[in-house]
């Protein structure tokens, strides 16, 4: 097989100098010809997984790229929103919210129902002025591919033991594979709260599109500030 | 065109390229073939230049044999080949070592060439280095020509060196471990089987030419419970002679760097010294194989005296030539001096407890032999092995071990590193396969640069760097003057950490206040032992690498660690 060295450094996950010394060193069952690396391709990932490296078939997906721009809303989307979910308190409440999850598999609800319970025992995530960001405390390694934000606005306000002590009236369950991606959810959302007219504009109960469409503009204020 | 060279790429058959060992094993018999003819072509010049002076010998100016000799060497070596003095082994180690056994072509002749001239004309030394030297030149030319990689061709160095010290001593197994033991220091057995291989090609090369007769033929000796006791004694003698002619070595090469002549006077000078020497003790003369021969048969003449004498006039002789630069190995002079002590202890044993029942003192000058070469060079399997296989006695196993293994290990405690280490070592540059030296020297700080850092100009203000902090993965931030691009500083995280949730500061601090305006810097040629060596002692985990006063990228501790894992990991594993 026959690859560009530098595709085959970006397919290692090394350095490319790192590379070229191997290759002239005969370390690294590769030969160079030009700028070219003739190999054949079991034989390196053979030597790729005895050698602590793993071999990559397709291109890696750059980190950055994931994170960039309208992280929320898009979640949110994935999420869906859901309005009058019935519950007259906090675990109900939570357990008819697991029940909505889309793409969830049914076994997983309950013991994520357990988590978000666990959760909420260490310390209310009603986080004032009626709104709730229940999640559960480790990120779930199964039942979701991606980092999803659910929406329930609620039949009528529960009593949350938030931290003002006001009941809440809309949640967001946050729901993610990894930890950097529940904690940039959770700092765009964060954001989003505190600014008080959005807040009052989610008190009025707006539709799916009317809602979405206002966290995109917020979400626009957040990337520009970014950069 | 391709064509019809392909085969000098025979690495590139994707059959090779999957396991080159079958590869190595044919292109590694060429190499010990090469190699055993060269041992044999210096031995037989030896032996007609021997020849056609030996009836100069007793002219009262043959003191000024060796002197022309080593003069000539020398003139030879540093003018028209242009190559430093000495036996070559160091070079031959530290190219395998640094630059993958990469050696110059006119190496695999000049010291033969050299060393001819010296010893030939009378120098005590000894042609084993320099054709060990040249087989290595001809391992690296080959692999050279077939376009190998430097795995590959330290492989064939180990080849050449092999050959050549299984042609001149017709000894295969001698020339197998000294190259593992001595040149390439691990054990593998990628590289165990062409060597092996080589060093047979080298001394059937050898047998073909020359006959296949055993060196220093000798038989016949009973050992007994006392020997064994005896040999205690020897090996502690073995190892005393070897400090003092290391020492003796070292020592007169201090003295002849003061000497502020040209190169070629002083190796003059010393062959001159040699030449007088050798009119009283002719013994000390040439590589000295005929005195080992008499003393192993047992029909050496001259009592305790003459032989202590021509024990010490030997190291002494030694020290001249190779001290004064004249061109040659110690191998020879070391099995030489410890054949003599091993004959002047037994003397001093029969004459101190006469009545006891001790094997000949041929046997003894065999085991001085080996306590010499295990002392001299550290390495007792070179010794053993060696020795049993230039003598062809099996029976002397037992006190060989003995006397090999104490020999060693008393010299170390005097002589940390071995006579062909020692320089390296002090220069730094023992760079042994596996060990953290080589790791580090390997490493290039190409490979562990990092260059994501987010540059900042110096008339940033707090507030904005503090915005930027919010975006960057790194915590080191080059400071740069936006229209040179020069590097002024750095400012690290730590540095600002105090001031983050200080709001007054945001809009009055800016950037080039609080970088750190002369840091530690890294250039892009720098040795990372000795980047590390700064990072600890300045406690710090990153430093900046700067080139032509521009900021390139940050080398860091946490990421070397990746780096030298994967290094250790590939350096230490098998050939795939």
């Amino acid at each position: 097989m026959k690859l560009t060295i530098e595709e085959i450094a970006r397919r290692l996950d090394l350095n490319l100098e790192t590379l070229e010394r191997w290759i002239r060193q005969g370390r690294i069952p590769v030969t160079k010809r030009g700028n070219e690396g003739i190999f054949n391709e079991p034989e390196l990932k053979r030597w790729a997984s005895s050698h602590r490296r793993s071999y990559r078939m397709s291109p890696r997906m750059d980190k950055n790229q994931i994170q960039q721009g309208c992280v929320l809303s898009s979640a949110m989307e994935r999420g869906g929103v859901f309005e009058g979910v019935q519950g007259g308190d906090k675990p109900s409440v939570l357990k008819n919210c697991v029940a909505l999850v889309p793409d969830l598999p049914l076994e997983f609800q309950a013991p994520l129902y357990t988590q978000l319970l666990e959760r909420e025992a260490l310390i209310s995530t009603g986080v004032g002025r009626g709104v709730a960001i229940p999640h559960p405390r480790n990120p779930l390694d199964q039942g979701i591919s991606t980092p999803v934000v659910v929406t329930f606005f609620l039949d009528q306000p529960v009593d949350y033991e938030a931290i003002d002590d006001q009941p809440v009236f809309v949640l967001f369950l946050i729901l993610s594979p990894t930890v950097q991606g529940h904690l940039t959810l959770l700092s765009r959302l964060s954001f989003c709260l505190r600014d008080g007219a959005f807040v009052s504009f989610l008190k009025k109960i707006p539709g799916r599109e009317a809602f979405l469409a206002r966290v995109k503009k917020m979400e626009k204020i957040i990337d520009s500030k970014e950069k | 065109m391709r064509k019809t060279i392909f085969w000098r790429y025979p690495a590139r058959l994707s059959f090779f390229r999957m396991d080159d060992r079958l590869l190595l094993i044919s292109i590694g018999v060429i190499v010990g073939l090469f190699s055993g003819l060269a041992a044999v072509g210096l031995n037989r010049s030896l032996i007609f230049m021997l020849e056609g002076l030996y009836h100069l010998r007793h002219l009262w100016w043959a003191f000024l044999l060796p002197a022309a000799g080593a003069m000539a060497s020398s003139i030879f070596l540093e003018k028209i080949m242009k190559e430093g003095a000495g036996h070559g082994i160091p070079e031959v180690i530290y190219s395998v070592s640094r630059y993958g056994g990469l050696l110059r072509f006119r190496s695999s002749f000049s010291r033969l060439i050299s060393s001819c001239l010296t010893i030939g004309s009378g120098g005590s030394a000894g042609p084993e280095a320099p054709v060990v030297m040249s087989g290595a030149a001809i391992g690296s030319t080959i692999a050279r020509f077939f376009y190998l990689n430097d795995r590959q061709r330290t492989t064939l160095v180990g080849c050449g060196t092999a050959g050549a010290i299984a042609g001149i001593f017709n000894a295969p197994l001698t020339g197998l471990i000294f190259t593992m033991e001595i040149i390439l220091g691990e054990w593998s057995m990628v590289n165990i089987i062409p060597i092996a291989v080589a060093a047979v090609a080298g001394a059937e090369i050898s047998r073909i030419l020359q006959g296949n007769s055993i060196a220093f033929e000798s038989s016949g000796f009973h050992i007994t419970g006392v020997d064994l006791f005896a040999s205690l004694g020897l090996a502690v003698v073995a190892a005393f002679a070897s400090i003092l002619l290391t020492r003796g070595l070292r020592r007169m090469h201090g003295v002849s760097v003061k000497v502020k002549v040209p190169m070629w006077v002083k190796a003059a000078i010393g062959g001159a010294a040699v030449g007088v020497l050798g009119f009283f003790v002719p013994e000390v003369l040439g590589e000295g194989y005929h005195s080992i021969h008499d003393m192993i048969q047992g029909v050496f003449k001259g009592g305790i005296g003459i032989a202590a004498l021509a024990f010490f006039a030997k190291i002494f002789a030694t020290s001249l030539t190779l001290g004064w630069g004249g061109s040659g190995g110690i191998f020879a002079p070391c099995l030489v001096i410890g054949s003599f002590a091993g004959l002047a202890f037994h003397r001093v044993l029969a004459f101190g407890f006469p009545g006891t029942p001790l094997v000949n003192e041929g046997c003894f000058a065999l085991l001085g032999m080996a306590g010499l070469i295990s002392g001299i060079l550290q390495a007792p399997l070179t010794g053993i092995f060696l020795i049993l296989e230039i003598t062809g006695s099996y029976e002397v196993m037992l006190p060989l071990i003995i006397v090999s293994v104490i020999s060693t290990t008393v010299t170390h405690y005097f002589e940390s590193d071995s006579f062909y280490h020692k320089d390296l070592r002090e220069r730094g540059e023992l760079l042994r396969p596996g060990t953290d030296s080589r790791v580090l020297a390997d490493i290039g700080i190409r490979e562990v640069i990092e260059t994501d850092c987010i540059t900042v100009p110096p008339h940033m203000l707090l507030r904005e760097f503090f915005h930027l902090l919010k975006q960057s993965t790194r915590n080191y931030f080059p400071v740069e003057d936006p229209e040179t691009g020069q590097f002024l500083g750095i400012v690290e995280l730590g540095d600002v950490r105090s001031y983050i949730f200080n709001t007054v500061m945001y809009d009055t601090v800016f950037v080039e206040q609080i970088m750190n305006s002369n840091p530690d810097i890294i250039h892009y040629d720098d040795n990372l032992a000795d980047v590390l060596e700064t990072m600890d002692a300045r406690g710090c985990f990153s430093m900046p690498v700067v080139s032509n006063n521009r900021f390139v990228g940050m080398v860091s501790k946490a990421t070397l660690l990746d780096k030298y894992r994967d290094e250790l990991n590939v350096q230490t594993s098998q050939a795939f």
